[in-house]
């Protein structure tokens, strides 16, 4: 049986304190998480015909989710066709409401870990992670900063990437990385 | 909708907003599906592809090169003289002992092409080209490790189309930057996080990751050095050792050195996405890459006058390398000229008249239809593409206290 409205509503009530916190945890971003989740249940709605059943329903909003998250990290921007079609007025997220987000996501916890990683990064990974990613100089440049090869150069910064993912993953709970 | 209740943590009230939100226009479509059965599509938007790389194009320094297995032609004749010149002063100019450093300070400036994208605000814009400089300073010894500094400085656009696009763009790079020294600004770290997701996205990797530590780009980087970077090859001093001293296959060295890192840079862009691979002119080809290699070694190289004025010679084998007599550089200092013009761009290098170590050098624009890289052709002929500047050199006896 297809679902219906209420299954949708009921999908939301029961999951969306989950969806929030696995995009805020991707995303670093509550204003972007809300309206990536705003999108998701757009797009639920709009969709809830394809999805027969209602046992399913969290597995199919999450990977709903995935798909927007994947498009945001793509194009850089937030995809709202489906809220703009329903007219769905997204509520801004409120100074107080912030933290509340954060407690919900851990995301204190997350960016420790990272900090603590990037901090454990030998010297020069975290300096060709820096000249690279923050302080956008060529790999030419690198590479003569660091005086290595413009191939070392790539490497280091990909090690050090792969490095701080891997932090990512192992601080992330199960129950968010099994929904994805 | 019913509430959500945690018997944890208090939940955000944007999930209950958001709720009723979503309620109201659920609602609101089936009322209006009773009254349409068939409601207009809407054309779907076009998605933007672009995503802000920084791409930066030319070398501090850019070169010369010669067709594989050429020698040097009859026309080549008085530049392998005027080199040779150049090189011989290199061989009686003072050195550092070998206790002591060489102190380089250099302003070097480049023409950067920013892809069509979002800057930091989120904001699309059409893609410009920035000139951007950067200083660098270096302790650089024969035997021991040395110290290098790198800091970056304001931007500038050859063009005023460049200026209207660029500056909107690099305020919100300062807004950001301003953002990320305050660990306490929410959006600091959460544009980082954005930025990096970014850029993991171009190398096909998919991951996102913050910085939530703050860097700062004005103070520098400093970095350690126990390598030297000889004809595109990071070598140790075991390996400088045993590096050719001879000018001819110095040359040929470095152009197969670089000829193997363009098939491995070409490898690695056929793994990316066509639109996030560097477009052709964007980065130096192997011929500019040999040039600045070999016109640069002499400039803060610590290596023994043998090797450095070995490595000037080999310029000689790069064919059409013009050897311009007595100038003076940008900052009024008497020196040699040497030029080369390659794909509508003229390069030209200057040695000190009495030591021999580079004072100047750049790259112009001479013909814009003739540039492979296509987002440079409105740029107008005279447009200086690189310029690096020696600003003091010196010998001294002790590193600096790390900051």
């Amino acid at each position: 049986m297809p679902l219906t409205h209420e299954n949708i509503s009921a999908l939301y009530a029961e999951f969306s304190p989950l969806l929030l916190r696995y995009l805020m945890r991707r995303t670093f971003d509550a204003q972007v998480a809300v309206e990536l989740m705003a999108e998701t249940f757009a797009v639920a709605y709009e969709k809830r015909e394809t999805c027969r059943d209602p046992k399913a329903g969290r597995a199919w909003i999450f990977g709903i989710a995935e798909n927007l998250l994947r498009e945001f990290f793509r194009s850089g921007r937030i995809e709202r066709e489906a809220v703009e079609r329903l007219g769905v007025a997204v509520p801004a997220v409120e100074e107080d409401d912030f933290a509340r987000i954060e407690d919900l996501a851990g995301t204190a916890e997350l960016r420790g870990a990272v900090g603590a990683a990037l901090r454990d990064l030998p010297d020069d990974h975290r300096t060709a992670l820096d000249l690279r990613i923050v302080q956008e100089r060529s790999y030419e440049e690198v590479a003569r900063a660091l005086g290595v090869s413009e191939q070392t150069a790539r490497a280091r910064v990909s090690r050090a990437l792969t490095k701080l993912k891997d932090v990512v993953a192992e601080s992330t709970p199960d129950e968010v990385m099994e929904s994805a | 909708m019913p509430e959500v209740q945690s018997p944890q943590i208090e939940l955000p009230r944007v999930i209950g907003l958001l709720g009723d939100q979503l309620e109201l226009a659920y609602t609101r479509a089936e009322r209006e599906a009773r009254f349409a059965e068939t409601p207009a599509a809407r054309p779907r938007r076009s998605r933007r592809k672009g995503f802000a790389i920084v791409c930066a194009v030319a070398g501090l320094i850019a070169a010369i090169i010669c067709l594989a297995g050429i020698g040097i032609r009859d026309k080549t004749a008085g530049v392998s003289e005027a080199l040779g010149n150049v090189a011989s002063r290199i061989e009686v100019a003072p050195q550092p002992k070998p206790s002591q450093f060489l102190y380089t300070r250099t302003r070097s400036t480049y023409a950067q092409y920013e892809r069509p994208g979002l800057d930091y605000h989120g904001h699309p814009h059409k893609g410009f080209v920035a000139i951007r400089p950067h200083f660098q300073t270096s302790w650089l010894s024969v035997t021991h490790n040395g110290k290098l500094i790198m800091q970056g400085g304001h931007p500038t656009y050859p063009t005023t189309a460049d200026a209207a696009v660029g500056k909107p763009f690099y305020e919100s790079l300062d807004w950001f930057q301003r953002a990320q020294r305050n660990p306490k600004t929410r959006h600091g770290t959460s544009k980082i996080w954005w930025k990096l997701a970014h850029w993991n996205e171009a190398r096909g990797m998919g991951l996102g990751v913050s910085f939530p530590e703050s860097f700062d780009a004005e103070r520098g980087t400093m970095i350690s050095n126990d390598r030297l970077l000889i004809g595109g090859e990071m070598l140790t001093r075991k390996q400088i050792a045993s590096y050719p001293r001879d000018p001819q296959k110095i040359y040929r060295r470095a152009r197969s050195e670089f000829e193997r890192q363009a098939r491995a840079e070409q490898k690695f862009q056929a793994k990316l996405r066509p639109a996030n691979r560097i477009q052709p002119g964007e980065n130096p080809d192997v011929e500019e890459s040999v040039w600045g290699a070999l016109s640069q070694s002499s400039g803060d190289l610590p290596a023994s006058q043998e090797l450095r004025s070995a490595v000037v010679r080999a310029l000689a084998y790069l064919p059409g390398v013009e050897s311009k007599g007595e100038t003076t550089d940008p900052r009024g200092r008497t020196g040699e000229l040497f030029t080369w013009d390659h794909k509508g761009k003229r390069y030209s290098v200057i040695f000190d008249a009495k030591t021999s170590v580079v004072l100047s050098a750049e790259s112009v624009v001479v013909d814009p239809s003739q540039l492979e890289f296509v987002a440079f052709r409105h740029l107008p002929a005279g447009t200086k593409l690189s310029t690096y500047e020696v600003l003091e050199q010196k010998t001294i006896d002790h590193l600096p206290r790390r900051k």
